[in-house]
C-alpha cells in the first residue's frame, strides 16, 4: 500500500511531462502536418480535419514517439496516408454524386488566372508517382533540405536526391508544355 | 518565375518557389485549439494501453480465476449441512470461569458481524443444535451461581466419570462377563 502511494505522484508527473512534450509537438508541426494534408486535399477544411485525426492518432501512441524527429517523420507519412485516403473516398462520393467535377466559370480577373496556374501546378504535381511527390512537396515546405526531407520520410539521403532531380524534371516538363513554353535546355 | 519561363527556361528554383507559394497557407486561427479539444476527449478513455491489452488481460484473469472459485464453492456446499446444523453464532457467550481458564478460547461471531473481518473458524462439534443450546446455559448457570456444579458431578453417570479429580487415578476397566443362558454355547444341534 505504501509503495502505491509512494510512486503515484511519480506516475503523475510522467503523465504530466507527457502532456507537456505533446502539446510542443503540436506548436511545432501543426503547420507541417496541414501543409502535407493540403497538398493532397487543397481544401483547408478538408486539410485541416485530416491533420487533426493525424494529431490524435499521434497523441494515442505518443509514448512510443517521443523522439522529436521520429515524431515529425511519423506525422508527415500518416499525415499523407490520411489525406490520400481522403480525397480518394471524396473522389469516389463526388463520382456517385455529380458524376463530374464542378465547372469553373467566370470572369477572367487577376484572382482567377492566378487560380489557373495554381490548378495547373497541382495538376503536374499530381501526375507524378507518389514517391516523387511526396519528396517534392515536403523539399518545398518550410524549406526542407535534403537531409530533413530524408529524415521525415526515413529513407538515405541519397534517395531523396535522385527523387527530388526525377520530380523537378518531370514537373518543369509538364508545366512548360502545359505553358505552351518551349522545355528547358 | 514568369520572367523565367518567358525566357524560356524553367530553373529549380522558380518551380521551388512556385510550389512553395502554392504551399505556404496556414491552417486557421483555432485549428491547434480543436486539435486540443479532441485530444482532451481521447484522455479519459485511457489511450496509454490499447483495449485489446486490456480485454487480453481480463480474459487472463478470468481463466486463471475460474478453476479457484469452482473449487471454493464445492469446498463450501460439501460443508453446509454441518454449519446449518450447529449454526448457533446468535447465542451470547457463557462468562469464562476465571479459575479454570488457561488458554483463550476462540471467539464466536454475532450474527451481524461485519465479512471482511476475519474470526477464527472453531472446529465443528457435531451435536444437535439444541443440546448446544443447552450446554451453553448450563455452564452459565454455573458461573453465575445458580447453578452448583456438586449436582452437575451427582447426576453424571459413574460409568462416564473417566477419571477420579481428587486421586489423580485412573480407574481401572472392568469387563464383565455376560452371562449366557443353556443352550447357547455354541453348540450345534
Amino acid at each position: 500500500m505504501h509503495e502505491r502511494v509512494d510512486r503515484l505522484p511519480g506516475l503523475l508527473r510522467v503523465d504530466a511531462e507527457l502532456e507537456r512534450e505533446f502539446e510542443t509537438r503540436l506548436r511545432d508541426s501543426s503547420t507541417l502536418a496541414f501543409r502535407v494534408a493540403f497538398a493532397v486535399l487543397r481544401h483547408r477544411q478538408d486539410a485541416e480535419d485530416v491533420a487533426q485525426e493525424a494529431f490524435v492518432k499521434a497523441y494515442r501512441s505518443f509514448r512510443q514517439l517521443r523522439d522529436r524527429d521520429r515524431f515529425r517523420g511519423w506525422l508527415v507519412r500518416l499525415t499523407w496516408r490520411l489525406a490520400l485516403d481522403r480525397r480518394r473516398a471524396d473522389r469516389r462520393r463526388l463520382a456517385r454524386e455529380t458524376g463530374d467535377p464542378p465547372p469553373s466559370g467566370g470572369p477572367v480577373t487577376d484572382a482567377a488566372i492566378e487560380r489557373d496556374r495554381a490548378d495547373r501546378l497541382w495538376a503536374a504535381i499530381d501526375s507524378l508517382p507518389e514517391k516523387l511527390r511526396v519528396v517534392i512537396v515536403l523539399a518545398n515546405i518550410e524549406g526542407h533540405d535534403i537531409a530533413e526531407v530524408a529524415r521525415l520520410l526515413d529513407v538515405p539521403p541519397g534517395t531523396v536526391k535522385s527523387r527530388l532531380f526525377a520530380a523537378r524534371q518531370r514537373l518543369k516538363e509538364q508545366l512548360t508544355c502545359m505553358m505552351s513554353v518551349p522545355p528547358a535546355r | 518565375m514568369h520572367d523565367e519561363r518567358s525566357a524560356g527556361t524553367l530553373t529549380d528554383a522558380a518551380l521551388d518557389a512556385e510550389i512553395a507559394r502554392a504551399l505556404n497557407i496556414a491552417p486557421s486561427g483555432d485549428f491547434i485549439a480543436r486539435v486540443r479539444t479532441r485530444v482532451a476527449e481521447e484522455s479519459p478513455r485511457g489511450g496509454k494501453y490499447p483495449a485489446w491489452l486490456l480485454a487480453a488481460a481480463l480474459f487472463v484473469a478470468a481463466i486463471v480465476m475460474l478453476p479457484l472459485l469452482r473449487s471454493a464453492n464445492r469446498g463450501i456446499e460439501s460443508h453446509a449441512p454441518l454449519i446449518s446444523r450447529s449454526d448457533v453464532r446468535g447465542l451470547p457467550l457463557p462468562h469464562r470461569a476465571p479459575s479454570h481458564a488457561t488458554a483463550p478460547e476462540p471467539a464466536i461471531a454475532p450474527a451481524d458481524h461485519p465479512r471482511s473481518v476475519r474470526v477464527p473458524k472453531e472446529p465443528e462439534v457435531l451435536i444437535l443444535a439444541r443440546d448446544r443450546i443447552a450446554l451453553y446455559e448450563l455452564v452459565r448457570a454455573i458461573n453465575t451461581g445458580r447453578v452448583s456444579p456438586t449436582i452437575v458431578v451427582d447426576a453424571t453417570p459413574v460409568s462416564m466419570t473417566a477419571a477420579d479429580p481428587e486421586s489423580g487415578t485412573i480407574q481401572p476397566l472392568v469387563i464383565e462377563p455376560l452371562a449366557l443362558s443353556a443352550g447357547e454355547q455354541g453348540e450345534r444341534r
